[in-house]
Order: structure tokens, then C-alpha cells, then sequence
């Protein structure tokens, strides 16, 4: 299959990303992400942005993806090597620029790591802290995550150690892409509520039982620009599932916590 | 009888060029970053020049040049010189490497980068050189890469040009599939470390104009085509002349902020002059000074105007040749050009800058040019002269306005009564000299007389004469009893195509576009069930009578 054309589900992320970033209606955003060396992402929010971070262990990408923006009119270009996680963790509350978009996309699965989660919760939570010093801000968070993982132990062992005990029940009898999907809710839901933190799941898409994409929006505190009225990060729990499912042409809206019979359906 | 020579078939090819042909192209004739630049982003420039202007109309792309640098921890820098202009093929791209071969200034109407240098003149900016281009409606992304470094180590004497140019390791090509999403050429200028000296070459030119914090503004100000802001009021005279001259208004960019020119808000509308031969108008200039002082325009703030300082500039479709007020040595007073702001574009097509962009390409053209070019500064100094006799003659007369009243207040000292006597007898005289009626005698009688009867002067001269005459002062001062009294575009239009296409879109592509209805219908107001309700409706539609 071409490389272009496998795209409708990836392109039509990066439209919901667009549409996410423009309900902040605040201009000269800054986006930090993994673009890969085409950097559609950032072609896509062109007009939006002024500055960009991109961060990839390949030095190689970030090249490529240096010449592919080279014709966007940007503030600041960053290209740092290394690994997203390790950014976020390390450099990212340092670096004077803050994310409006940030897009976690992570080909292949984000979360392979032996010490699972270890990195990532620690990535989170510098990305998390650093945002919650912006008060009255909404920001747009995209994460894309795949189930190429070690499988559900990794989610469900590190959960255990930072969600109580009851969010842990959710996951029981979960597997598939609905045990992922509510860990990573979760996840997200604990870091907004240790900040204080408002939230609207802008869109959570499953395709193919494949590719998993969820868009939040969120702020500390109210942000009078910003075109959603915000809800607790409990919302996180409820809000559905956009599934876009093979030869389909409607994708389906389908509680998280039914996830499961896809999974039951496709078997 | 002697033998005749017979005539003998001799092949030249490659090899008998040396590979220092390179560094007489790179080094003797482009040293400068300046020059470097230049080169660049008039090559970005010609790009928009092959593409039909309804097509970038069309598509809302932006002429526009996007200048970006980067240097990051290991010091590796990089300049990037980005078009979405026509891009190019892989074989379009071995334009770059040929010399004097490209066909531009045949092919393009107005191109500014025609001596088919290609490339080469550029290759000392970096350790390597990548240019990537997407052409138009074309399905491959292409590449090429120069590297300098490798380039260098090999070049010398021993050494032939295509050891160089069939050397995969110093000049490859790259090809794969295009997104399709964007199209236009980036030269991508990477210098791996401090300028230096490879095998007697040097690369790594831009280095210190990689740093985010160096000055490339003021390099890309003094040698690239940098339109003004704005299309109207004072600029309008600025634009049709540039207009005129073929150049297309090509926004650039640095490091995101646009560079646009503009003039200081003191500075009245410019003026337009013709600079002709043999009754042929050849260049036009526009021209504009201070109107409050007679010395130089003092009100340039650099980082908002971008004029490269004060003077005049001579141009050629907007790219600057040379330093400004060339040609002005010995014809006019060294600091004259100064007083002005101004341009001066050369409409003519054989008046050319030379390979290095700082002079005149040599011929009969140059020479009557330069003969026309400094006739015009020699009238721009007797404007100057002329502005400065009537600011001069203006403030003798506020000097003798004040030393009428000195003297009627009275008090004062020997001295300063003398200065003040001397003040109004000055602007008697200057009086006087405005109600002559008489041709004058000598140059300075002229002058003086021109200034004084001139309408910007005559208020405050009148005002002087009838304080000085209430004041008894007047007689008491006149050398005369003669009086006499005196007195003073944007056409844009585009027709759009219309363009019918059939679309048929795929499932996936409905259901990407459904999916992308979900967050507003939700931002409308609907619940997850109703927007469930809402998609099973329309997956009714679409499938419900297959």
C-alpha cells in the first residue's frame, strides 16, 4: 500500500487535532509532538502555529522533518533528539516555549518500556505540572497509542500504584483495546485531578481496533477564550468511544465500557 | 612547398577540466555571505516566477520566501531557504550541478538567478548542501546532496571536473514518493563546525550566520530583494516603480518575522525621477528627504525600517548592486547621497549587474548608464542645496525676528548687540534680494534670491518684514528703497477557473469526515446518543438502500 494513501485515519486525527486546537481561539500556538520526518502534523495546523517543538530519537527524522517545514512561516523551530518521554521528563520544564498542542504519537506502541510506565508517568507528570503553572490556559493533549505493548499487565501493575483502589475495578474483566483505553483514561484522569484541572474529551478515536487517538482539552482555572465549557476529569470515565470500524462508512459512538464486546465481536 | 596543416579531430570531455574550476566559481567570485544569500534567495524567487500566477491565486499560496537557521548543541548549524515555488524533478534538479547550462533567463521571463552557475556558486556555505523539492503535480519528492567536505578533500590539481561531478560520494540524487501535500524547493545549508580550510578550499561560509542571535537580517536586508509593507499610501510610488522594473512582490522571511520595509513617518511622499539615455528612460528612482532639516535623514530606525541606512540604492528587479550611492565618488559631495532615502531600478534589460552583484556587467550600456546615473545625482544636489539655502535663509529670518525684539527690550551687551544688528541686517538684505526685479549678477546673488522668494519661506519672510519694519529697523537697515511683494495604484484583478470535479470518495474517507463532525456536534449542544442517533441516520442514508 502506498504510504500515502493508508492515511485517511491518521489524516483525519490530524483534522480533529486542527479543529481541537482552533476551538482555543488563541493564535501563534506552539506544538510540541513526535512529527516524524514528513511532519504532517505540523503542515496540517499550519496558519495556527508559531512555534514548534519536535522531538525524535532519530536524528535522521528530525532532519527530514526540518526540510518538510521549512516553507512554514515559524517562530521557533526546535528539533531535539531523544526520546519524547525522556523530553518531557528532563528538558520539557526548562524549555521556555509551552505547549498549546502537544501530540503524543507514538507509532508502534508508546508504552514497551521494562519498567512499565516508569518514564511515562514521569513524562506526564512534568508535562502536567509545567501546564498547571498556566493559569486559565486551555491546552489541546493528543496521545496515539497502539496495543503493541507488553500486554495488560503493564497498565494494570502501575495503575495499582497511583489510582485507588476502585478505578482499579473498572479494569477488571477488561482486555483489548478497552483495557487500554481506560488506562490511559485513567492516567489522564489522575494527572488533571492532582492539578486541579477541567477537562472535555474532544474526541476519542479507535480505529481498526488498531490505532487508538485520544484529544483532550483542558485548563487550570476558566479560559474565557476557549469555545467548550470544561467538566471534571471523572468525564474522562464516560464520555464514548468514536470507533471507525472496517468497511464501515459511519464510525459508531460506543461507551468505553463496552469497548469490550468489539473485541468479543471481532474474535 | 610547404605541407598544409590538416585538420585533425581533437574530443574534449570532463577530464579536461580541472575540479578547481569549482573553487574560481565559489571562492573568487561569491566569497561573501552576502553574496551567498543572495544567490539563494533569488533562486527561490525565480521559483514562483514558473508558476502561473492564477495557480498561486487559486491555491492562496503566498509568494513567499521562508528563511529559517538553527544551531543546535553539537554545532552543527543550518540555514534553510524554503519556496513553494515550481519545485523540481530529479532531473531538473541536475540543473544545479551544470554549469552554465541552465536555461532560466531564456525559459523565465525576469529571472534573476541567469548565469547558470547554479549551485556552485553557493557551495563554500556549508560542509553540505541539500536541496529537496517537490514539484507540482508530480508524484517523487527529490533530493540532492553536495557534500562540500567530501568535495573539497578530493579537488586539486590532480584532480578533473568529473572526479568530482560522476562522484556519488560528493554529488548523489535521491527520489521517493511525494505527499503530495505541499510543493517548492528548500536549500538546506548545513555547516558542521567554524568556517575552515579544506585542502586550500574554504567551507562553512554562513557558520556564524547559523546562531539564531547573529545579525542575518542585515546580510539578507543589504542583498535580497525586500519588498516595502504596504501597496498604499506613500509606498504606492514605491511599488509601481518596483513594478515597473518586473520585479513581483515576494514576501521573505526570517526566522518567522516577515522582513517588509518602511520608511520613517517624518519623511514626506517619495518623489519619482527618470533617469534617461538617448531619451530613453533606462532606470527610475524614487527619492525622499527630510523636510524639517537640510543635512541628513536622521530618523532611520533600522530594526523597524530595513533600509540598510540612509542613501540611495541601485537595483535590479529589487536586488541591490553594490553599495549605496554607487557611482556617486568625486561627482557629488561625499555625504550628499546621505540626505536622501531613495532607490534607483534599473528598467533597462542590457544594464545588468555583474557576476559578483556589486558592479555593472562591463560594456557601452554601463558606461552611459553611470554617465545618466550620476548626471541624476548631480541634480539631486543642487535639490539639496536648494533645500538647504531655504532652511538656512528661513532661519535667518527667526534669527532676526528675535534680535528685533532683543534690541526693543534693549539691555544688552556690546557683543550682543553687534550679533544682533548683524542678524537683522542679514534679513534686510535677504528682504531685499526677494523683491529684486533686476537678472542677478553672480551665482550667490541667485541663490540667494531663489531662496529667499521661495513659497516655503515667504510667511515667516513676511512675518520678519513687518516686525522689522513696525521696528523702524527695516529702513534703518535697507540698502534699497525698491519694495515689492511676492507669492506659491493597485490594479489586481484574477479570473479564477472554474473547475468541476467529480469527487467519489471511499468509506474510510466518509468515515474520517463523519468522525471529524462528532466533536461539533457535540460542541452544538448534542448528547453522545444523540450524535449516535444522528451517525445511525445517516449510516442509514448511505447504506439503507444498497
Amino acid at each position: 500500500m502506498d504510504t500515502f494513501e493508508e492515511s485517511y485515519a491518521k489524516d483525519a486525527i490530524r483534522s480533529l487535532l486542527l479543529d481541537g486546537a482552533e476551538t482555543l481561539n488563541r493564535s501563534g500556538l506552539t506544538y510540541l509532538g513526535l512529527p516524524g520526518g514528513r511532519a504532517l502534523d505540523i503542515i496540517k495546523l499550519d496558519g495556527i502555529l508559531k512555534n514548534v517543538i519536535c522531538v525524535d530519537d532519530k536524528e535522521s527524522v528530525l532532519d527530514e522533518a526540518r526540510r518538510a517545514i521549512s516553507n512554514l512561516r515559524l517562530k521557533q523551530r526546535k528539533f531535539v533528539p531523544g526520546r519524547l518521554w525522556e523530553y518531557l521528563r528532563d528538558k520539557y520544564p526548562n524549555e521556555e516555549l509551552v505547549a498549546d498542542i502537544a501530540f503524543l504519537d507514538f507509532l508502534g506502541g508508546g508504552i514497551v518500556e521494562q519498567d512499565p510506565f516508569a518514564q511515562e508517568i514521569a513524562g506526564l507528570r512534568s508535562y502536567f505540572a509545567k501546564h498547571a503553572r498556566q493559569k486559565n490556559r486551555a491546552f489541546v493533549l493528543a496521545w496515539t497509542y497502539m496495543p503493541h505493548d507488553k500486554g495488560p499487565s503493564v497498565y494494570t501493575n502501575t495503575l495499582k500504584k497511583i489510582v485507588a483502589s476502585e478505578d482499579i475495578q473498572l479494569l477488571q474483566g477488561a482486555k483489548g483495546v478497552q483495557l487500554r483505553s481506560l488506562a490511559i483514561r485513567l492516567l489522564l484522569r489522575q494527572s488533571l485531578r492532582e492539578h486541579d484541572m477541567d477537562v472535555k474529551l474532544f474526541h476519542h478515536a479507535l480505529y481498526k481496533r488498531v490505532m487508538n487517538t485520544i484529544i483532550i482539552i483542558y485548563s487550570k482555572g476558566r479560559d474565557h477564550n476557549l469555545n467548550h465549557v470544561l467538566e471534571s476529569p471523572d468525564s474522562l470515565l464516560t464520555e464514548p468511544c468514536c470507533v471507525y470500524a472496517e468497511g464501515q462508512p459511519v464510525p459508531k459512538l460506543v461507551p468505553v465500557l463496552e469497548l469490550s464486546k468489539l473485541d468479543k465481536s471481532h474474535a | 612547398m610547404t605541407d598544409q596543416f590538416k585538420k585533425k579531430a581533437v574530443q574534449f570531455t570532463l577530464r579536461d577540466i580541472g575540479s578547481e574550476i569549482i573553487d574560481q566559481l565559489s571562492s573568487d567570485i561569491y566569497s561573501g555571505p552576502k553574496q551567498i544569500m543572495r544567490e539563494l534567495v533569488k533562486n527561490a524567487y525565480d521559483a514562483y516566477l514558473a508558476v502561473d500566477p492564477d495557480e498561486l491565486e487559486d491555491e492562496k499560496v503566498e509568494r513567499e520566501i521562508v528563511i529559517s537557521r538553527e544551531r543546535n548543541p553539537k554545532g552543527i548549524g543550518r540555514i534553510l531557504i524554503a519556496d513553494s515555488g515550481i519545485g523540481l524533478t530529479v532531473d531538473e534538479l541536475k540543473a544545479f550541478v551544470q554549469i552554465s547550462l541552465c536555461k532560466k533567463q531564456e525559459e523565465l521571463i525576469n529571472a534573476t538567478g541567469f548565469r547558470g552557475l547554479g549551485s556552485w556558486s553557493t557551495i563554500g556555505a556549508g560542509s553540505k548542501i541539500i536541496v529537496t523539492s517537490n514539484k507540482k503535480n508530480h508524484s517523487s519528492e527529490a533530493q540532492l546532496v553536495i557534500d562540500v567536505r567530501e568535495i573539497y578533500s578530493i579537488m586539486g590539481p590532480a584532480a578533473t571536473l568529473e572526479d568530482i561531478l560522476n562522484n556519488s560520494k560528493c554529488i548523489s540524487f535521491g527520489e521517493r514518493t511525494s505527499t503530495g501535500l505541499s510543493q517548492g524547493t528548500t536549500v538546506e545549508v548545513v555547516c558542521d563546525g567554524p568556517p575552515e580550510s579544506v585542502n586550500g578550499h574554504e567551507l562553512n561560509r554562513l557558520y556564524d550566520y547559523t546562531d539564531p542571535d547573529s545579525d542575518l537580517r542585515s546580510i539578507i536586508v543589504e542583498s535580497c530583494a525586500i519588498p516595502f509593507s504596504s501597496e498604499g499610501g506613500a509606498y504606492k510610488v514605491i511599488h509601481d516603480i518596483c513594478r515597473e522594473a518586473e520585479y513581483v512582490l515576494t514576501h521573505i522571511s526570517l526566522d518567522g518575522d516577515p522582513l517588509e520595509r518602511g520608511l520613517p513617518d517624518d519623511l514626506p511622499e517619495p518623489t519619482v525621477h527618470s533617469i534617461t539615455v538617448g531619451g530613453q528612460v533606462v532606470a527610475k528612482a524614487w527619492v525622499t528627504t527630510s523636510s524639517k532639516y537640510s543635512g541628513e535623514v536622521r530618523t532611520i530606525d533600522e530594526d523597524r525600517h530595513l533600509l540598510g541606512g540612509k542613501g540611495l540604492q541601485l537595483k535590479k528587479l529589487n536586488v541591490p548592486i553594490g553599495p549605496k550611492n554607487i557611482y556617486s565618488n568625486g561627482v557629488v559631495r561625499a555625504t550628499l547621497p546621505n540626505w536622501y532615502v531613495g532607490e534607483i531600478h534599473i528598467l533597462a534589460d542590457d544594464i545588468r549587474p555583474d557576476a559578483s552583484g556589486q558592479d555593472l556587467r562591463a560594456g557601452t550600456a554601463r558606461e552611459t548608464f553611470i554617465a545618466a546615473l550620476q548626471t541624476f545625482y548631480k541634480q539631486l544636489e543642487q535639490q539639496g542645496e536648494r533645500k538647504s539655502d531655504i532652511i538656512s535663509t528661513e532661519r535667518k529670518f527667526r534669527q532676526a525676528i528675535g534680535a528685533a525684539e532683543r534690541l526693543q527690550r534693549g539691555g544688552l551687551s556690546a557683543a550682543d548687540r553687534i550679533q544682533a544688528e548683524g542678524q537683522i541686517a542679514t534679513a534686510v538684505q535677504l528682504i531685499e534680494e526677494a523683491s529684486k526685479r533686476t537678472k542677478p549678477e553672480t551665482k550667490l546673488e541667485e541663490k540667494k534670491r531663489a531662496a529667499a522668494k521661495d513659497p516655503k519661506v515667504e510667511p515667516i519672510r513676511k512675518q520678519a518684514r513687518k516686525i522689522l519694519k513696525e521696528a523702524k529697523l527695516l529702513d534703518k537697515y535697507s540698502s534699497s528703497k525698491k519694495r515689492t511683494i511676492t507669492e506659491k495604484r493597485t490594479v489586481a484583478s484574477a479570473a479564477s477557473k472554474d473547475k468541476q470535479k467529480v469527487q467519489v470518495m471511499s468509506f474510510n474517507e466518509i468515515q474520517a469526515r463523519l468522525g471529524r463532525a462528532v466533536p461539533r456536534l457535540a460542541q452544538i449542544g448534542l448528547t453522545s446518543d444523540e450524535i449516535e442517533q444522528v451517525l445511525e441516520i445517516i449510516s442509514d442514508l448511505i447504506l439503507g438502500d444498497r
